[in-house]
């Protein structure tokens, strides 16, 4: 299949869950958005627990995506299916840590008194 | 400490990373399916599908493209198109019927006249197709998309109207009674024990693999019981094999045996009784076999619709005289009529009827049919290309692809066409209904 024929199907494969393509691009926009108007930069967030949260979602993914597409993690076998679910889940790694890092910046930034606020995370 | 200055940030986006985006931007959109990227032909004439089918729309849908000048008829008394791959995933209850359906109308472009109703007798020395209406239709090139005829009548006892009463399911038929062939097995199996009866027919059949995709459904269903070893399943096979390429036919034997499938060689459905629930299969010296069932899943013979069969198109030597179209296998031409084409079940070829092959007929048809109508001869070459996932189990199927001679056609390097998949059970389960409809549209 030449590569315009792959993009077409991807292209009608996904048109039914633009919807949620979306909506989880407002969520990682919205998330960052109100990170960076408090403040939020990469490399002031603490990291730790966005990578641990990130990490967890990430392997939910793996584990559940099989049964999630009426099949089972027994059956994932080919390389071709290893590194299909595997960036998969990494694909859902890095989202969530998109989402997450801000959000527990902003999260810290508020539990501070407003005197430290800029200064918690230099 | 913040940084300041003329050097975006980490997340800031600078006048370089716009640029970059832009350049990708302009990648993909390079990359992008565009439209009317074919030539068009400046060839006039009446063209006449007949067939309203995956073939049939897909090649009006490519041929508005390239004739601007031509008039296109199409032919077909069938207002509801189903997704006819996704009948098994129903029938297995894997998913909704309401998923197969949409309306012929929304796939049709709005400048192909659309006639509906069917073609009752196909008149090639005259050019003409008698219709349902009584209208006749002339042509001056005709493409023959019918699809093929499934004949119930052909085994005693049985019609269209049995499946979903008395035990009995088919794959081959209405979505709705795709659902009943699920509460057929669902019946049978909350009964606890009996008989799975699955066939096969004697005559080249649409999707081939379905009824081994029905037996390998229902065995997982089987299988996540705690009482499996209550339940039979046969496999009554007219011929010794279950798959025209060896490597597949050896492997679903053995995968058979292996999961308790007894199979029957050389038995040919021929009655069912289904108040009794008992199928009558013939054997090949005509000694008569009865069998008792739970479930039973009647593959009807098949052929081309009758109006075909009647007419002077169909093959007149060879083994599929009387039966199907005649065309060239490779062409897609009609070998004693040049203005006629076919594509799709209604052929006569050796491998041919699934969606898969529609897909790779229609662009050889659209281009030979162009040439023919500029009075050149036909170049394009179909190599007989077709595809099956074969689902060996609810969540895991192979890609099968060949061609004729047995010839293994792998699309894709990355996927080994003799292993079973998780990702292969995704194309087939998420992906290849998405194909279709960008088939339908005449896009790929």
């Amino acid at each position: 299949m030449s590569l315009t024929g792959i993009l077409t199907v991807i292209w009608y494969t996904v048109q039914p869950l633009l919807w949620l393509i979306v909506l989880a691009l407002v969520v990682l926009l919205v998330a960052q958005l109100a990170g960076w108007l408090k403040g939020y930069r990469i490399s002031n967030a603490r990291q730790g627990l966005s990578w641990l949260l990130a990490a967890v979602t990430g392997v939910a993914a793996l584990l559940l995506a099989p049964t999630i597409t009426g099949s089972q993690l027994s059956m994932v076998v080919t390389v071709f299916d290893w590194v299909a679910l595997i960036g998969l889940s990494i694909g859902v790694a890095v989202y969530s840590w998109l989402v997450i890092n801000p959000l527990i910046y902003l999260t810290e930034n508020r539990a501070l008194p407003h005197s430290q606020r800029q200064r918690a995370h230099p | 400490m913040t940084k300041t200055g003329s050097k975006a940030g980490v997340g800031q986006v600078s006048r370089r990373d716009l640029v970059k985006l832009g350049m990708a931007a302009g990648a993909v959109a390079a990359m992008a399916p565009a439209k009317g990227l074919a030539r068009t032909v400046n060839a006039r004439g009446h063209i006449v599908i007949v067939g309203a089918g995956a073939g049939g729309i897909s090649l009006a849908n490519r041929l508005v493209q390239r004739l601007p000048n031509a008039r296109i008829t199409i032919v077909d008394g069938g207002a509801r198109h189903v997704y006819q791959p996704g009948l098994t995933l129903v029938a297995s209850g894997l998913w909704a019927s309401s998923k197969l359906n949409s309306t012929t109308q929304n796939w049709l472009p709005s400048t192909v006249d659309w006639k509906q109703a069917y073609a009752e007798a196909f008149e090639p020395d005259l050019k003409q197709v008698r219709l349902s209406t009584g209208e006749v239709l002339s042509y001056d090139f005709l493409v023959v998309a019918t699809g093929l005829q499934v004949n119930y009548d052909e085994i005693e006892g049985f019609s269209a109207n049995e499946i979903g009463s008395n035990g009995i399911g088919c794959v081959y038929d209405t979505p709705e009674h795709a659902v009943k062939t699920n509460q057929m097995i669902e019946q049978w199996m909350q009964r606890g024990e009996g008989a799975g009866v699955f066939t096969l027919a004697p005559t080249p059949i649409k999707c081939a693999g379905a009824p081994l995709k029905m037996c390998f459904t229902t065995l997982s269903r089987l299988e996540a019981r705690p009482d499996r070893d209550r339940f039979d399943v046969h496999f009554y096979v007219p011929g010794d094999r279950v798959f025209g390429i060896d490597y597949y036919n050896t492997f679903v034997k053995e995968r058979w045996q292996s999961q308790g499938v007894i199979r029957h060689d050389f038995h040919r459905l021929v009655a069912v009784d289904g108040p009794n629930r008992k199928a009558t299969f013939q054997q090949t010296d005509g000694t008569l076999v009865t069998q008792d069932y739970g479930f039973l899943h009647v593959v009807p013979p098949m052929s081309a619709p009758d109006a075909l069969r009647d007419s002077d198109l169909v093959w007149w030597e060879g083994p599929f005289a009387g039966n199907w179209l005649e065309v060239d296998q490779h062409t897609m031409q009609h070998r004693r009529y040049p203005e006629v084409f076919g594509l799709g079940d209604v052929i006569g070829a050796p491998v041919n009827k699934t969606a898969a092959s529609v897909k790779m007929q229609v662009p050889v048809v659209e281009e030979n049919l162009l040439a023919v109508m500029q009075g050149q001869a036909p170049q394009a070459q179909h190599n007989g290309y077709t595809s099956c996932p074969l689902i060996t189990g609810i969540g895991k199927a192979m890609l099968v692809e060949f061609g004729y001679g047995g010839v293994l056609l792998p699309s894709f390097p990355f996927i080994d066409p003799k292993e079973e998949s998780w990702a292969v059970w995704i194309m087939k389960d998420r992906m290849l209904q998405p194909a279709y409809y960008a088939m339908l549209d005449g896009k790929i």
